[in-house]
């Protein structure tokens, strides 16, 4: 059995003077290697408990406890624009993570490598695409190895092949023994990466029972569509089923992996049955 | 510590917030430089009293500077809260020893300018008594340094009021003085405001002038003053979060 590195007791958050609840009786253990997702709508409080488990923001009442000098690492959804190159940032929080120059400058290359930003680590953070600057808050966590990798939607704006690599990455570093908890969006993702998952709501925590990884045919290439379930509809079409490749469902949303040659004839079907198409994302197997 | 102090240097002047208390000082001190001025003591006087109000400009923009969440993954990254507020506050002190070599330069400038030139004669230009008056330079921008930082955003949100708290908090640093000396039953406001007036009086007049007994106790009291400030700054930005 694995070291517990953090617990929570009966955790609650309260803000605007105690006026409002936003997270109430959360109870928690996190374990060395453990893989966490976090799921819930906009503005149930999954960013705030990301921020009450690293110790960012305090709690109001119950008790967080954790392992001494765990070392955390934080990407955030909206990395912020900044005057500073890319360069300038990584060497200067390369720094503050006890790194030095030699090892920030071999370090950073690889990850600018990986993460297609090479050309532009010269250019202030405050210039660069909403996608790059997402990739620049990627690269900074990243420097150096933590023991617990927060990450609150850490592939919005990324392009396909960053996504690939990034959750390439983030794999290896959980096989290596470092935590990770996410809060995501994206279901059929949050399926590849975690081991445990929780949905918020109501400001609490509950158990979401993740599905087995499922394996996607090499080269081939699917779609993922996110739809709400609208007007009351909730059965699948039959002759829409036959095309999904892996489905997700809760209350209101349903998530469906599609090979992409059926895609628009599955998405035609779902929209005249009274879906609603929130999202939907490329993937190569 | 280091790596810390270096990355809001960096921060601070990628920014362009610092030009304006710079520029403002710069300026004056240029101005002070063009009157006729014999006695070195007035002059310093003012540059003491323009180094403390700029810095605490200067600290008040330095904590607008910096991105909420690039805060968050700096304080991570460092492991610490309070390391990482206070290495704010220790570099911003550090910040106003440049503004008190810059408070000094005026008067060393005009001795060189009245010796080339045979201008104004410049009393009381000593080497000790420039040592006096650069220390107490020094303890003034620390203490304005301190007094601008503890209008942080996240102690004080509306930005508006906190320039005019900052503002007001600065000023009566200095009036609290005479505001006592006139008004005996608000004698006891120079305890609680910070010492400026008591420290630009132990600089002295006439023969009293550059008396380092005169001057050790309130540049001590002033020291302390910023570092209760300082203490009380971190410990707030601790206890309430993001």
């Amino acid at each position: 059995m694995s070291q517990v590195i953090i617990e929570m007791h009966n955790v609650t958050k309260k803000v605007n003077r105690n006026k409002k609840t936003v997270l109430h009786d959360i109870n928690l253990k996190i374990e060395k290697g453990d893989s966490v997702a976090l799921i819930g709508v906009n503005g149930t409080g999954k960013s705030t408990l990301l921020r009450l488990i690293s110790g960012l923001t305090p709690i109001t009442s119950g008790k967080v406890l954790t392992v001494p000098n765990l070392k955390f690492a934080f990407i955030p959804e909206h990395f912020p624009k900044l005057n500073m190159t890319v360069r300038e940032y990584m060497n200067t929080v390369g720094k503050i993570d006890g790194l030095s120059n030699n090892e920030i400058a071999s370090i950073s290359k690889k990850l600018y490598e990986m993460f297609f930003i090479q050309d532009m680590v010269d250019v202030p953070i405050k210039h660069l695409s909403k996608g790059s600057i997402q990739k620049v808050s990627v690269i900074q966590a990243l420097l150096k190895k933590p023991d617990v990798l927060i990450m609150d939607e850490p592939l919005a704006g990324q392009d396909i092949k960053s996504q690939k690599n990034f959750m390439k990455i983030v794999k290896e570093l959980n096989d290596d023994g470092v935590t990770l908890i996410m809060s995501c969006h994206e279901l059929f993702l949050m399926n590849q990466l975690a081991k445990k998952a929780y949905e918020i709501k109501g400001g609490t925590l509950h158990n979401m029972e993740l599905r087995k990884k499922i394996e996607l045919q090499k080269s081939k290439a699917y779609d993922i569509m996110l739809f709400d379930k609208g007007s009351g509809l909730s059965n699948v079409n039959a002759e829409v089923l036959k095309w999904v490749y892996d489905r997700i469902e809760s209350d209101d949303v349903i998530q469906i992996v599609i090979e992409r040659d059926k895609s628009n004839e599955v998405l035609q079907t779902m929209l005249k049955d009274g879906f609603i198409l929130r999202g939907m994302k490329g993937v190569q197997g | 510590m280091t790596a810390l102090i270096r990355y809001h240097f960096k921060t601070y002047f990628k920014s362009s917030k610092f030009i304006m208390p710079l520029a403002i000082y710069i300026i004056f001190m240029v101005m002070m430089c063009g009157g006729a001025i014999e006695d070195v003591t007035s002059i310093l006087v003012v540059s003491m009293v323009a180094t403390y109000f700029l810095m605490v400009w200067s600290s008040f923009v330095f904590t607008d500077c910096e991105e909420l969440v690039a805060e968050q993954i700096a304080i991570l990254k460092s492991k610490n809260m309070k390391k990482f507020y206070l290495s704010k506050n220790i570099f911003i002190v550090c910040w106003s020893i440049i503004y008190a070599v810059m408070g000094m330069i005026v008067p060393i400038l005009g001795k060189i300018i009245s010796l080339i030139f045979h201008t104004a004669e410049y009393h009381n230009f000593t080497i000790g008594n420039l040592l006096i008056a650069f220390l107490l330079h020094i303890c003034l921008g620390m203490l304005g340094a301190a007094v601008g930082f503890i209008w942080h955003p996240r102690i004080m949100a509306n930005r508006k009021i906190a320039a005019i708290g900052a503002f007001s908090y600065g000023v009566m640093g200095i009036i609290s003085g005479p505001l006592g000396e006139d008004f005996v039953v608000v004698k006891f406001l120079k305890y609680v405001f910070p010492p400026v007036y008591p420290t630009l009086e132990s600089l002295g007049m006439g023969e009293r002038a550059f008396s380092f007994g005169d001057a050790i106790i309130p540049m001590v009291v002033c020291v302390v003053y910023a570092v209760v400030l300082i203490v009380i700054n971190v410990v707030v930005l601790h206890k309430k979060g993001f």
